[in-house]
């Protein structure tokens, strides 16, 4: 089974930020990395036209662009602190999708602006949804997955802006085996997540 | 000028804000209302509906099944309150059937509940519609929906030293969000049926039933929807 990391840059902020990040990757794990943008010596790199906000919109195409069988993506602001194969053991026991809940929000879905969060709110039927980071995944490849991806990418379309409205939107369409992982996974001991750094 | 979201059937070019734009098909734009008719009316964009909610279709398929003691404790009472129970369910009452027992999957969509958790009438029909699917969609709904016991306490927060081992034996890693077990939404399938196998038997033998729970759901693998532990309260709240 192919396993191997995933990062997205576009921009030398991303780009700076990722190779940090890598760098704190390799001092637990020596999975193939691959970034998805802008190279980054060391990597394998896929060159990948971006379109809007060209992170989000690959990031909603990851599943196709990610060229391993089983993969963790990281946001390039991302610390690796600890161990990570938790999540490929998830995927072993055959969950489709390992990710970790963001931290409670002042109000519902807040990073979003007015016309999405209402939007979501009313689609969802739900007041305060669980908002899920995407900024670490665990994921593999299958018929839901690749359901659950070609509608976050549709989703992700109506409004062009951040990519978890749009998660939550295509989760809801397209449910997935998601198993939840606790924030040390992100945010915390394991991955320290220094939320938006990597953005120009 | 308010604007409208509509998706190009061809490819579209128009102006923002002085700025020459082309949309191609399958993009999503957003622009005043009188372009937005030019393009309806002439066949190069549509509006499509958006994902409905889902909803519950028949209620005569919706039971709740509250649970009575597996085994004596002094916590909890022996007597069955019939209508106390079914008055925790407002106007759903009328709408479900009823049965007490220990926790099983009595119906095609089954509402699992330990009284006296609270149950927001508005929010248990939610939970319900959200176990079924969206129309114009073959995806598999949700088999599940649960909310969090804790936003901040993991699965080695939780529990005997005894049960958190074989948790932790079961699952690889106790750092993982806990479910309320108090209050649940499940349809019938094998894995849920399944999940509720496992749970149960682990009841029996009197076994920590968050942590139970866990155990079951992650050999199971349903596909689960998480809210948040205060769910119904928000619900109630932002409605």
């Amino acid at each position: 089974m192919e396993i191997g990391v995933v990062y997205i840059a576009y921009g030398h902020n991303a780009r700076t930020e990722a190779a940090h990040s890598i760098r704190t990757l390799r001092r637990h794990h020596d999975w193939p990395v691959t970034v998805i943008g802008e190279p980054i010596p060391g990597t394998q790199h896929i060159p990948w036209r971006g379109f809007g906000k060209p992170g989000r919109w690959a990031k909603v195409n990851l599943l196709d662009l990610s060229p391993f069988e089983w993969t963790l993506y990281l946001d390039a602001d991302t610390r690796v602190r600890g161990d990570l194969s938790t999540g490929f053991d998830v995927l072993a026991a055959g969950w489709e999708l390992a990710m970790v809940p963001s931290k409670r929000e002042p109000r519902p879905l807040d990073i979003l602006a007015t016309d999405e969060r209402e939007i979501t709110l009313s689609e969802l039927g739900d007041c305060w949804p669980v908002m899920i980071n995407s900024g670490v995944m665990w994921f593999r490849r299958t018929a839901r997955t690749t359901r659950l991806w070609q509608t976050w990418s549709e989703e992700w379309q109506r409004f062009k802006q951040h990519d978890q409205g749009a998660l939550l939107r295509a989760l809801n369409r397209s449910p997935v085996a998601l198993w939840l992982l606790g924030r040390p996974f992100n945010g915390g001991e394991v991955v320290e997540h220094l939320f938006g750094r990597a953005r120009t | 000028m308010a604007k409208v979201w509509v998706q190009a059937i061809t490819a579209l070019h128009y102006e923002n804000q002085g700025v020459h734009c082309t949309a191609e098909p399958g993009e999503w734009v957003n622009v005043g209302k009188h372009q937005a008719r030019q393009w309806l009316a002439s066949g190069q964009a549509v509006i499509p509906k958006p994902a409905t909610r889902a909803k519950v279709e028949e209620y005569g398929l919706c039971g709740v099944r509250v649970r009575v003691p597996l085994v004596a404790s002094a916590d909890w009472g022996a007597q069955i309150d019939e209508d106390t129970d079914k008055a925790a369910f407002g106007d759903l009452a009328d709408k479900l059937t009823f049965t007490w027992g220990e926790p099983a999957i009595t119906h095609d969509y089954t509402i699992i509940w330990k009284p006296p958790a609270p149950v927001i009438p508005a929010a248990a029909k939610v939970g319900l519609a959200r176990l079924h699917s969206f129309e114009g969609t073959d995806a598999e709904p949700w088999e599940m929906l649960a909310m969090l016991a804790s936003e901040t306490k993991w699965a080695n927060g939780f529990g005997s030293r005894e049960e958190r081992d074989k948790t932790e034996a079961a699952i690889g890693d106790l750092r993982v969000p806990v479910y309320n077990t108090a209050l649940l939404w499940v349809r019938r399938t094998e894995r849920t049926e399944a999940v509720v196998a496992r749970w149960v038997a682990e009841l029996r033998e009197g076994a920590d039933e968050r942590h139970a729970f866990l155990r079951a759901l992650y050999a199971e693998r349903v596909l689960m929807c998480t809210v948040n532990m205060d769910w119904q309260r928000k619900y109630v709240e932002w409605k």
